[in-house]
């Protein structure tokens, strides 16, 4: 066995091995825990006996006060804790089914703003991995807007405000937050194929909430997620795709998104627009610009030091012209830090590349769109299953919100 | 294709500004972003994947405490890694349940299902839960985090050189205890 492959043999245990561990977290109860005990500690003074009795009272009136300022200011960015159930035969609550974990995406409307919130941006209607833990992010900032525990009964999602609101503005209209534990109830319809939840208003006390949840959502996997039919969002244009059944990670930077299972290994990339290096040993010689189209990739690659191209298939991904190649990094090739660096998507600023180690596989599927060359690889390569995810793969103009 | 991962699944920086700030739903998303990751490493050190969690969650008070100080946003994975992989160290030296002969083959084997694992896989993490802890928190930072040698010798008080040389003998070791060389 080689330096490199036995190399690649303990980055795969080591991976198998770490992913042991890792289990479904309530990350919103971590980051309370870890406020509460980075309150508790802080160094307290020495003090005398004598004090006890005031330093009691006075921890009392602190508490009651913190309490009083925490369900003012964060319980009141916490909005409405959303129930969402998995559908129960029996009309007993449950926690979401795993399917429904993971983010769920939809365009804003222009006539719906968050507070003061500023411009437009896509929502995403996240459900934590233990379908519990609900809440709205907006593509343009941190904040978690609907906050919420959720619970399923049947066909409903019940969804509960653990903290008081934002106000949401409507048609011009200024609804009230939500307040604490303010209720709201909701229909659960799903498309057969997975691809669509659509919320349906039944009864909600909370106005702004129902402004924002009332609607058809689409599955995002650009969020941890679970495989099968969702929407890669990471860059225009859109397109779904279907993943088998795993659990995914996703890895995210400027035009590009990546899904990952370590254990079995899977990966799923999704680049637009590659660019390549003039020395895949030095970053600082420069990119090596690639016109668009999939022979220029192809181009680049054959005069690509240290690597080779083993074939090239054309295809038809969608409808549009594609090439699939297949190239390696030649086993004698070498670099300092031990990757032969291969490209990085146009509008990425950063050093942020991809590379091949020697020896190592890619088969990557180049399709060509109007205007832009977009890049898929299925991982580790070649995988059985790469054709049929190929094959799946649908462009789109816009999220589909209807069949 | 690899990915350079010392870069992969950045939090924008606005995110970790407000988390440092106090805004507990920036911190939330942070501990979502991040905290599996964290465990992964802990794991790796720890060997006992109730160990790992207990290391990881034990790392987030200190990460929020000390968030203010991470002057560059870029580098919050390695510092958070950096974090949990010594409060691993640490809880280890504490519990003292390092039981690097109590190694349970089934559940490794079970764990590494992948139908392309090699049969003598387990025998491969036999001598990994061997190593010192130290040796292990560097081959997860290497392997499961993906961090270059600059990167951990920042977060192991080494020099980059010092990284390789002993990544070179931690894996020539490796090799050698498996009959591999």
């Amino acid at each position: 066995m080689t330096d490199h492959t036995f190399e690649a043999r303990l980055e795969r245990v080591l991976r198998g091995y770490a992913e042991t561990a890792v289990r479904p977290i309530d990350a919103a109860e971590i980051a309370d825990q870890a406020r509460a005990a980075g309150a508790t500690a802080r160094p307290v003074p020495a003090i005398s006996v004598r004090r006890y009795a005031w330093l009691a009272v006075a921890a009392i009136l602190i508490a009651l006060l913190l309490e009083a300022v925490f369900l003012l200011t964060v319980g009141r960015r916490a909005q409405l804790a959303v129930v969402i159930p998995t559908v129960s035969p029996s009309g007993v609550p449950v926690a979401l089914p795993i399917e429904f974990a993971g983010a769920w995406i939809a365009d804003q409307p222009d006539d719906l703003s968050f507070g003061d919130q500023q411009g437009k941006a896509r929502m995403s209607f996240v459900v934590e991995s233990n379908g519990t833990f609900a809440y709205v992010s907006l593509a343009s900032g941190p904040r978690e807007y609907l906050q919420s525990t959720a619970t399923a009964t049947n066909d409903q999602v019940q969804v509960v405000a653990r903290a008081l609101g934002d106000p949401v503005t409507s048609g011009g209209t200024l609804l009230r937050a939500c307040d604490l534990k303010e209720i709201g109830t909701y229909r659960i319809g799903r498309s057969t194929d997975g691809l669509r939840l659509t919320l349906s208003l039944i009864d909600d006390a909370c106005p702004s909430r129902s402004a924002v949840l009332a609607r058809t959502w689409i599955r995002s996997l650009g969020a941890p997620n679970s495989g099968g039919l969702g929407v890669f969002d990471a860059f225009r244009p859109l397109f779904t795709v279907e993943l088998p059944v795993g659990s995914y990670s996703i890895y995210r930077t400027t035009d590009s998104l990546t899904v990952v299972q370590p254990v079995p290994e899977f990966q799923f990339l999704a680049f637009k627009d590659p660019q390549g290096f003039n020395d895949p040993c030095n970053l600082a010689a420069g990119r090596y610009p690639i016109e668009q189209g999939a022979d220029a990739v192809v181009a680049y690659f054959r005069q690509l030091r240290g690597f080779t191209v083993d074939s090239t298939n054309e295809l038809v991904v969608d409808g549009h012209r594609a090439v699939r190649l297949v190239l390696h990094a030649n086993s004698d090739a070498s670099c300092p830090d031990g990757g032969l660096a291969e490209y990085q998507p146009k509008a990425e600023t950063a050093d942020f590349h991809w590379f091949l180690r020697p020896g190592d596989t890619d088969s990557l599927v180049i399709v060509e769109l109007a205007d832009a060359t977009v890049m898929f690889e299925v991982l580790p390569a070649p995988h059985p299953l790469e054709s049929s995810v190929i094959d799946s793969i649908r462009f789109l103009e816009q999220l589909p919100t209807t069949p | 294709m690899v990915s350079d991962v010392t870069v992969q699944g950045a939090i924008p920086a606005t995110i970790v500004e407000a988390a440092a700030a106090g805004d507990g739903a920036a911190f939330a998303r942070i501990v979502r972003a991040h905290h599996d990751d964290m465990v992964r490493v802990c794991q790796v050190i720890c060997g006992d994947p109730d160990l790992a969690q207990d290391a990881a969650q034990s790392a987030w008070p200190i990460a929020l405490r000390k968030l203010s100080t991470l002057r560059d946003p870029a580098r919050l994975r390695p510092w958070l890694v950096t974090v949990a992989a010594n409060e691993a160290r640490q809880m280890l030296r504490r519990q003292r349940r390092d039981r690097v002969t109590s190694i349970e083959f089934a559940d490794i084997h079970s764990s590494l299902a992948d139908p392309g694992a090699h049969p003598d896989d387990a025998d491969l993490i036999a001598a990994i839960r061997l190593l010192p802890p130290e040796d292990r928190a560097l081959l997860a930072m290497r392997y499961v985090a993906g961090f270059d040698a600059t990167e951990i010798g920042r977060a192991l008080g080494l020099s980059a050189s010092g990284v390789r040389t002993r990544l070179s003998r931690l894996v020539s070791r490796l090799r050698l205890e498996l009959g591999d060389d």
